[in-house]
């Protein structure tokens, strides 16, 4: 190390004198152990802090045995794992409570499945990669039925419609990614992944859309979820293609059908 | 073509096809042809059975349109926002008209004499005299007119004739004038002006730096808009980047901090695109699949487009609220045919 640093400063070895290059080792040595003071000084607090919660601490333990073979040691990230450095606690808490992590295959995009974890270790790991760095905590006012309604659809059809579907049914996005359904997601976890932007979708930041607003986003995802189908049946309400598909297919179908039976000779 | 009677029939009504062979009404000869009546329910207890399934689906039909009328009358439509109520009243009246309908199907197919005639076509022809007499009366209207006697007649009619298309001519006239290059020009058609801040579509506020988070999307306009000209060429997409995400030198120049923004008419179709991935920054429009590379220019990478959107040059005032410093330096929305 010192040799390699020193060759490096002088590039012409022979005609500087010992003295100076005894000189510029003792610089290089300094920066080196200022940075390990640095070090030093940084690293012990952080240890620290992780150690006077138990929640954190056990959450740690949970994240060393389910989640650092990829997200790293320190959650500092893989060749297949993004960093979870200040992703917030929000994040961590969406990921796993709506069973996209721990990530079962390595598809276009991360498949909704069952949870992996109870409650409580969720909230722990979610508490410790929290604790990583500054990030989105998870909300805690989730009021929403009270929130304007009509004003929560204005905003989810400026900003939300476009992926999610005008009734949240979800729908296509580029190369064999798409913007899932709504009709499975809590309240919780709609407020968070506007928080926190999951995978491609866009973060919707606090100054951006306030709590205030996303509570009335929610309050009208949760509506049109519950609302009936006054027309009939709402064929995944994803608009013209299956109501089409079914005139086509079913209607004209039944009609064929009926023509030939009342032209059969029988 | 005329058929005499001794021919084999060529057209058959209610003829069995898979009837046995062994079936005396089968295979008739050819004097049974015409005026046939092949009862083949004479089994009286096959025509009682049939009368009841004709009468069933009859009976269905009543009870359907009973339940349609207590339907109308008894459920509310105040409750579920009358979902039930259309089901019942939709759900009973096709039930009524498919039970009805099918019963008088039955009903032919089963109860009512299946007869067998011929029905012979008679020839396309006229009969040679009428179409001499034809063709004589119009050669003799043809010389009456005296289109070869009256000169003046001739050419004038051929002027008239002639002139006929000007005035459609002239009212395409009125389609026009062409754009020329206003379609390309100062851009405030769309209500941005050197200066127009940032607003929120829905609420209206200026946005400030800060306000859009890493990998955020929101639709911006001009401050003060209204017109509807302008809420169809204006709505701008704002885009925050995290810092060296922008690949052109010429993107991030025209934006402030990782934010650019975008005009958000697609310029194939002109539908609204904001179908943002913050991790590909593909962005793509939902009506014909074209997808934009916004790291990059907004170059087309997927789709029928065929220019990238065009990019509005913002910046930040002192207090930090975005703003144009120029309107669109190129036409928003579909590309049209001048475009070079």
């Amino acid at each position: 190390m010192e040799n390699v640093s020193t060759s490096a400063l002088t590039p012409d070895t022979g005609h500087r004198s010992g003295r100076r290059r005894f000189a510029h080792a003792g610089i290089v040595l300094l920066v080196i152990g200022l940075f390990g003071f640095l070090y030093a000084a940084f690293a012990p607090s952080h240890s620290a802090a992780t150690s006077s919660d138990p929640a954190i601490e056990q959450g740690r333990q949970l994240y060393l045995q389910g989640c650092s073979s990829c997200h790293g040691l320190n959650g500092e990230g893989g060749v297949t794992a993004p960093s979870l450095i200040g992703v917030g606690a929000a994040a961590a808490d969406f990921q796993m409570s709506a069973g996209f992590m721990p990530l079962r295959n390595h598809t276009a995009e991360a498949e909704r499945h069952e949870p992996a974890y109870d409650d409580t270790e969720i909230e722990q790991i979610s508490a410790y990669i929290g604790s990583l760095g500054p990030g989105p905590a998870i909300p805690t006012n989730l009021d929403y039925q009270s929130a304007p309604l009509a004003f929560g659809g204005q905003l989810f059809r400026t900003n939300c419609a476009q992926c999610h579907n005008f009734a949240g049914s979800g729908g296509a996005l580029t190369y064999g990614k798409s913007a899932p359904s709504l009709s499975s997601a809590s309240p919780k976890e709609i407020y968070e992944a506007m928080l926190t932007g999951p995978e491609n979708m866009p973060v919707f930041g606090d100054q951006q859309i306030t709590p205030a607003q996303k509570l009335a986003i929610v309050n009208y995802v949760r509506t049109i979820k519950t609302s009936p189908n006054p027309g009939g049946a709402g064929l995944g309400r994803i608009g013209p293609v299956s109501e089409t598909a079914v005139a086509w297919l079913v209607g004209i179908g039944v009609c064929v059908v009926i023509t030939m039976w009342i032209g059969s000779k029988v | 073509m005329s058929g005499d009677g001794s021919d084999r029939p060529r057209r058959q009504v209610g003829r069995r096809p898979d009837e046995a062979p062994d079936v005396p009404q089968a295979g008739l000869p050819a004097s049974h042809s015409e005026g046939v009546v092949e009862d083949h329910a004479d089994d009286p207890r096959e025509v009682q059975f049939s009368e009841i399934q004709v009468a069933a689906l009859f009976g269905v039909g009543i009870v359907a349109i009973i339940f349609f009328l207590y339907a109308y009358f008894g459920i509310s439509i105040h409750d579920n926002l009358g979902q039930y109520s259309n089901y019942a009243l939709g759900g009973s009246l096709a039930i009524a008209l498919c039970a009805i309908g099918a019963g008088f199907i039955v009903w032919a197919k089963k109860l009512l004499p299946h007869e067998k005639t011929v029905q012979d076509r008679h020839d396309f022809h006229s009969p040679p005299e009428e179409e001499k007499l034809a063709e004589d009366t119009f050669l003799q209207g043809v010389e009456d007119m005296g289109l070869a006697r009256f000169k003046i007649l001739r050419r004038t009619l051929l002027g008239a004739l002639a002139l006929f298309p000007l005035p459609i001519v002239v009212l395409l006239r009125d389609l026009g004038p062409l754009p020329g290059r206003s379609l390309e020009g100062d851009g405030e058609i769309t209500g941005w002006k050197a200066g127009s801040r940032l607003v929120d579509l829905d609420t209206k506020l200026p946005v400030k730096l800060g306000d859009l988070s890493i990998g955020g999307v929101q639709t911006v306009m001009p401050e003060g808009f209204g017109s509807a000209e302008e809420l169809s060429l204006a709505p701008t997409m704002l885009i925050r980047f995290a810092p060296g995400e922008i690949k052109s030198d010429k993107e991030r120049n025209w934006g402030i901090n990782g934010h650019v923004a975008y005009s958000k008419i697609c310029t194939h179709a002109g539908c609204p695109i904001s179908l943002y991935e913050q991790q590909t920054h593909n962005l793509l429009c939902p009506c014909h699949q074209s997808t934009f590379d916004m790291a990059n220019d907004a170059k087309v990478i997927f789709g029928p487009a065929a220019r990238p959107l065009p990019q509005l040059q913002i910046s930040a005032d002192r207090d930090g609220y975005l703003y144009a410093v120029k309107p669109y330096s190129q036409p928003v929305g579909p590309s049209f045919w001048e475009r070079r």
